[in-house]
């Protein structure tokens, strides 16, 4: 396992009064692993944690407690320059990931500048390589990111990520802010990148289908937590969590036949005031008395992990 | 005929010279039916629906032979007679409901705002008992509390329903709904496409759906018209076109989908090479011929036409025929 998260917490203070500060737990208890090479897919609404997960594993946030090991030895142990050859971050915003001042051959040596001993020259000749590996032409190594289109920005967003030769990459919706077409562009080089370079992704995505076309296996959250973890095969195709089963019944397809049901109602509920027992009780189809009372824990069932009392 | 537009050209004038935005734009649509408009961005999809708003920008040049509400000439209105029709009888959702929203003033106030303009027959308390019957028809639980609400503290998903509250006001005969759910998750996604078809069976109303998703248009529209640098490339019903496009660009996006039933695990999905062509230098001929895999001579020479009938395509080699 290259990466191993465990119990993984993050809480943030937020004032409710002069007296009174209120805990939210953007991540609550979240455990996973990665295996080299292999892509874990993590889905689920807005606010459910998932852009808090990529922060805590990138140490832009300070996690509240739990343990994330990186090839058995704990990240934090890492100095930062292991850590950045360890891990590294695509952004969802083409636009705004890139510093509209800097060239793109500059955007891609920042790191290198920053972490390894190699000159100008070098750097602007190991800019040009990575640019050319990901689809760029090097005579572009001299525009400015406005030059460039949605889907050459994300391109250029890769070949940073990847000037540092990380091992891990976390893609934060990567292809949410592209084209249908550049988009099925952007997922082919995103493969043809892991196979080659030997990459293991976290491939964080609202969209199903994309998240299952590209992973491994698929990890789905609800409310800070964990509800569905286990391979795609099961967690897709065979889904046991009433959520997880309404989030592909909502996600529209070319090829749904006809009427997929009535949608979940409500709306994801505040974390500032989760519900008791079950967070996902107030909006399941199937959820009992007990469910609004206990909590239930992440159990193997069936091959894959599941939180849910009623399956 | 609700709606009439024949051959509708729109023209920038920008400080590198004129930009064709749209050409030869044509089509209809009848009382109660529902009008899937996809495409890329900067294919033209928003600038129509603004052309049809009267709300296109003083740089704007707009050349049609028709454009016509119920047989109402748009072309000659005044800027008068275009607020009436405006929130009236034709209305409008935007894509962001979290920038839509007037954040100075209860959400109530600005659905009272639209009756205020449109109902003169209504008094100020039968327009705010009317805006909180609004807000419960579109699903807003404690609509009483809620229109006392501003729109920060309303979700993504409840304000998108504020904003259709505030579009059906007036009992629209056209809405037109602009990537309506783009900028909400998956399960809201679906709850405010499902309000959006109640409300128009109830009303008999017809919709312009606007999206880049064809997911979307399959489940929602009866009829889907795919748009290229400012062309309609393929119109017809959604069966057809999802199943049997004839446009290469439009199977192309359509095979480019994650999520088809026949694409394997981690397989390379099939993409469309290269980009939308820039506007200011459009190439010779069919528009998508510097990326189509069907491309022969007479593609880059003459433009071709959109062909008549119900599944109507531009191009001189369709595909999936017979």
């Amino acid at each position: 396992m290259i990466l191993e998260v465990k119990d993984l917490k993050k809480h943030y203070p937020v004032k409710k009064s002069y007296k009174e500060t209120k805990m939210v737990k953007a991540l609550d208890g979240v455990s996973f692993s990665v295996a080299k090479q292999k892509t874990l897919g993590i889905v689920g609404e807005s606010g459910c944690g998932k852009s808090t997960l990529a922060k805590s594993l990138m140490a832009l946030e300070e996690r509240s407690g739990g343990q994330i090991n990186y090839e058995g030895s704990d990240m934090h142990s890492l100095n930062s320059k292991e850590f950045k050859s360890a891990i590294q971050m695509i952004f969802q915003d083409p636009y705004s990931s890139l510093n509209p001042r800097k060239k793109a051959w500059q955007l891609i040596s920042e790191p290198l500048l920053i972490n390894t001993d190699l000159s100008k020259k070098e750097c602007f000749d190991r800019s040009v390589e990575l640019m050319t590996k990901v689809g760029l032409r090097p005579e572009m190594a001299e525009r400015y990111p406005h030059m460039f289109s949605g889907g050459q920005r994300q391109r250029l967003g890769i070949a940073r990520a990847l000037a540092l030769h990380p091992k891990i990459l976390i893609c934060d919706e990567p292809v949410s802010a592209l084209d249908v077409s550049i988009q099925a562009q952007v997922l082919n080089l995103l493969m043809e990148l892991q196979d080659e370079l030997g990459l293991t992704y976290l491939f964080i995505s609202h969209d199903l289908h994309v998240v299952n076309h590209i992973s491994d296996e698929i990890l789905v959250m609800y409310l800070g937590k964990i509800v569905e973890y286990g391979t795609r095969e099961k967690v897709f195709d065979q889904s046991l969590h009433p959520y997880t089963k309404a989030l592909i019944a909502s996600s529209p397809s070319v090829d749904s036949k006809g009427d997929k049901g009535p949608p979940i109602s409500g709306e994801l509920p505040s974390p500032l005031n989760p519900p008791t027992g079950c967070a996902f009780h107030k909006r399941c189809p199937i959820a009992t008395q007990r469910c609004s009372e206990v909590e239930p824990l992440l159990e193997e069932k069936n091959g894959r992990m599941v939180a849910c009392l009623e399956v | 005929m609700l709606l009439e537009i024949d051959k509708l050209n729109l023209k920038f004038k920008t400080s590198k010279g004129i930009i064709h935005a749209i050409r030869d734009l044509s089509f209809n649509i009848s009382p109660g039916e529902t009008l899937g408009i996809v495409g890329e961005s900067g294919c033209g999809k928003s600038i129509t629906n603004l052309a049809i708003m009267g709300l296109l920008p003083d740089t704007a040049i707009l050349e049609a032979e028709t454009l016509k509400f119920e047989g109402r000439d748009l072309l000659s209105l005044k800027e008068k007679e275009w607020q009436k029709l405006r929130g009236g009888d034709i209305a409008m959702i935007f894509q962001d409901p979290m920038t839509a929203l007037n954040p100075c003033f209860t959400v109530g106030y600005q659905i009272e705002e639209t009756l205020a303009l449109h109902r003169k027959d209504l008094t100020k308390s039968q327009r705010t008992e009317f805006a909180i019957d609004l807000l419960d028809q579109v699903g807003i639980p404690a609509p009483k509390e809620r229109s006392l609400s501003y729109a920060h503290e309303l979700s993504g998903g409840m304000s998108q329903r504020v904003m259709i509250a505030q579009a059906i006001a007036c009992n629209p005969k056209l809405l037109i709904a602009d990537e309506p759910t783009t900028a909400l998750d998956v399960t809201i996604q679906d709850q405010i496409l499902k309000l959006l078809k109640t409300i128009q069976e109830k009303n008999k109303m017809a919709m312009i759906l606007v999206t880049h998703d064809l997911g979307v248009v399959a489940e929602n529209a009866d009829r889907i018209q795919v748009m290229y640098a400012g062309e309609v490339i393929e119109t017809g019903p959604s069966k057809e076109i999802i199943n049997h496009a004839h446009h290469p660009y439009t199977q192309g996006l359509l095979n480019s989908l994650p999520g088809k039933s026949n694409a394997g695990f981690r397989t390379p999905l099939p993409s469309i090479a290269g980009m939308v062509p820039d506007l200011r230098a459009r190439p010779h001929g069919c528009q998508f011929n510097p990326r189509c895999l069907y491309v022969e001579d007479d593609c880059k020479e003459r433009m071709p036409h959109l062909s008549n009938g119900k599944h109507g395509v531009s191009c001189y080699h369709p595909i999936n025929i017979g």
